[in-house]
Order: structure tokens, then C-alpha cells, then sequence
């Protein structure tokens, strides 16, 4: 599954869906929102780009890894300190090639996937 | 013709919101640009003096990146969308 959205995501749900027969490891990545001296952040995203460039990237990594599946759920909207931003979950038959392509996959989103991130303060906004 | 207009973050801030411009056919993506360019005093900041768009935005059209080389030579069509926005921040 490939998402974005506003909605908070389910982390055990989305673990137990990757399970697979051929599944050995499953390794997350679970990105939050940090407390930077803030009180939220808001997350702007190019809906059908970023969708098109999760798909895309999930295809490199199923291409090049040796793993089972991949599945990615990025919010957006307003955000407070804790939430869940980011889950990313990779199964594979073993635990390197599950770490790997799931750092592979957050660089990637990181660099290409267009959302924008703005703090917000108690006086100040700025875009990170 | 109209072609939508996407900007998000500062570019959003600079430009406005969504919107469609009114383009002759056989349009190119250069002459978009220096339409969105003149269509306000602050559109100006988002350009070099050479009238390309400063080099840390990013443009894509239909979904696409397009390098400015292709700025010229990338003829519009109707119901294309040209999104304008600054580095990606997300994860």
C-alpha cells in the first residue's frame, strides 16, 4: 500500500499486513514529529506527485533488494509534537536486506517526494 | 487554452494559490514562465536576472521534472499543469 494522507495510520496493522510466507524480518521506519522548540508542524504535499514518486520508488527498492514488500503511508496537514508522520514497512526473507532497503527508501523519500514541512511556533513560522 | 498553475510552500506564498492561466496555443514553457513572472511585483523574486527561475526551484510539469533546457522547446497543451516549488522536505 502506497498512501498519503491526513488520517493517522495504524503502525501494529500495517506490521501484521506484512507479514508474508516468505517473510523472515520486517524492519519500520516510523518517522515523528520532534519537539524543535515548536508547538506543530504543517505538512503540504503535491498529492499526485508524491504519489507517483512513492510508487516509483517502491519499485527501485522491490527491484533491487531482495525483499517481499513494501508499503508507505506519509501524512499531511497539521502535526503536533508525537505524532506519527511518516511509516514506512519492508518485508523481507532476511533482516539486511530489510534494513537496507528500508533506509534506502526514507533517503529517497527525503530527497524526491514532494511535501514540505513548516514549523510553527508560538511567534514564528518557517519552512524547513 | 488554460493551463493549471500548482505552487506549494514559499512558491505559494509568492505566487498565490492554484490557478489557471489563459496560454495561445503553441505555447512553450518559457512563455508560462515569463507570463507567471510579470504577473506580479513579487513573482520577480522566484527569477535570475537572465529570466530563468532560480536554480534551487523545482518544475514539473504534468508530474514531471523538466530541466530548464527544455524551457524553449516544450510546447504546452491544454489542460497541462506546471508545478513550481522550492526543495522537498518531507519523511
Amino acid at each position: 500500500m502506497i498512501s498519503v494522507t491526513k488520517d493517522d495510520f495504524d503502525v501494529a496493522s500495517m506490521i501484521e499486513q506484512a507479514k508474508k510466507p516468505a517473510s523472515g524480518a520486517i524492519v519500520t521506519f516510523l518517522g515523528i514529529v520532534r519537539d524543535d522548540d515548536i508547538e506543530r508542524i504543517e505538512l503540504e504535499v503535491y498529492e499526485e506527485a508524491a504519489l507517483k514518486f512513492l510508487e516509483e520508488i517502491k519499485d527501485v527498492a522491490m527491484q533491487d533488494y531482495a525483499i517481499e514488500s513494501v508499503d508507505i503511508v506519509h501524512r499531511y496537514g497539521p502535526l503536533n509534537i508525537g505524532d506519527n508522520i511518516v511509516l514506512i514497512t519492508v518485508s523481507a526473507g532476511h533482516r539486511r536486506e530489510a534494513f537496507s532497503a528500508c533506509e534506502f527508501i526514507i533517503e529517497q523519500i527525503k530527497e524526491k517526494v514532494p511535501i514540505w514541512k513548516k514549523e510553527v511556533g508560538k511567534d514564528f513560522e518557517r519552512w524547513k | 487554452m488554460q493551463i493549471r498553475l500548482r505552487t506549494f510552500a514559499q512558491v505559494k506564498e509568492i505566487l498565490g494559490a492554484d490557478r489557471m492561466i489563459e496560454c495561445p496555443y503553441g505555447s512553450s514553457v518559457r512563455w508560462l514562465l515569463n507570463t507567471i513572472r510579470q504577473s506580479s511585483a513579487e513573482a520577480d523574486i522566484l527569477f535570475a536576472e537572465n529570466g530563468d527561475l532560480k536554480g534551487h526551484l523545482i518544475r514539473m510539469l504534468n508530474s514531471i521534472r523538466i530541466d530548464r533546457e527544455y524551457f524553449d522547446n516544450l510546447i504546452l497543451s491544454e489542460g497541462d499543469e506546471l508545478a513550481l516549488f522550492p526543495p522537498v522536505s518531507g519523511g
